[in-house]
């Protein structure tokens, strides 16, 4: 009767049981980064949908879209978590061939996800300043 | 047995009985979505921004093209396939079917969306130039 409680199960995230651990922390981050960038997904489509609009509609959402600071804010955050979720991939990749699963080096990993993906942001919004 | 290789061994096992194909796909699948990333990076982002000129010179290039196109497909279907396990892991049973039906017509008109402006963009600056 393995069926009883079906549908009755509590469900995660179970935050409140455990402490909070790199492991855990850079887990749940790749999670938060991937929901997250349903903005990004949909700032695209906006800018897309912008310059299919033509040159007058293309420049009035420009306004809003790059220019304002606001949104500069949330493109930052938004490279900042495609770095942090590609990097959280990568590492995906690498666990599954079984290696690095090493505690100490599993959690090098974890702060690698965290340090790397600040670094790969500030210099990737830099040079997109630039260009 | 030693003729067998491992995914042939484990094909077939696990509790939905399909995991080793899940597994070649989604590793498969990663690898792809980690050099769009990169490519979009190089290739998209500095065009975000940019003057109408130069961004519908930049995204009608061959190369640049194919990669914005794969990355709409892709990241919506990524979007959709994920977001579904937001529902099984968070929403009581009932509501999260539906989510997923919702989130699944989502990332397709997503996706669509996305490649409609595309097409326009491409046809209009044929017809400019």
């Amino acid at each position: 009767m393995a069926d009883v409680n079906r549908g009755n199960r509590p469900l995660s995230p179970h935050l409140q049981i455990y402490k909070p651990h790199i492991l855990m922390v850079s887990s749940i981050l790749i999670r938060i980064t991937g929901n997250g960038m349903t903005v990004g997904i949909l700032l695209v489509l906006w800018w897309l949908l912008a310059a299919a609009a033509g040159p007058e509609a293309y420049e009035a959402n420009i306004a809003w879209l790059t220019k304002w600071w606001l949104a500069k804010l949330v493109w930052f955050g938004l490279i900042w978590a495609l770095w942090y979720h590609m990097l959280g991939g990568i590492r995906h990749i690498i666990w599954d061939e079984a290696v690095g699963l090493e505690l100490e080096t599993a959690e090098k990993l974890g702060w690698f996800l965290v340090i790397g993906s600040v670094v790969g942001a500030v210099l990737t919004s830099i040079v997109l300043l630039i260009v | 047995m030693q003729y067998l290789t491992d995914r042939k061994r484990a094909e077939g096992k696990g509790s939905l009985a399909h995991g080793a194909e899940h597994q070649l796909e989604v590793t498969t699948s990663s690898y792809m979505m980690t050099a769009l990333v990169v490519l979009f990076l190089f290739r998209i982002a500095p065009l975000i921004g940019a003057p109408y000129e130069v961004v519908v010179e930049g995204l009608t290039r061959p190369f640049n093209f194919v990669i914005i196109a794969l990355f709409v497909v892709s990241t919506t279907y990524h979007w959709r396939f994920n977001i579904k396990k937001v529902f099984e892991d968070y929403v009581p049973h009932g509501w999260d079917f539906a989510g997923m039906i919702i989130t699944t017509a989502l990332g397709w008109f997503f996706c669509g969306l996305g490649l409609f402006a595309l097409a326009k963009i491409l046809i209009a600056s044929m017809i400019a130039g």
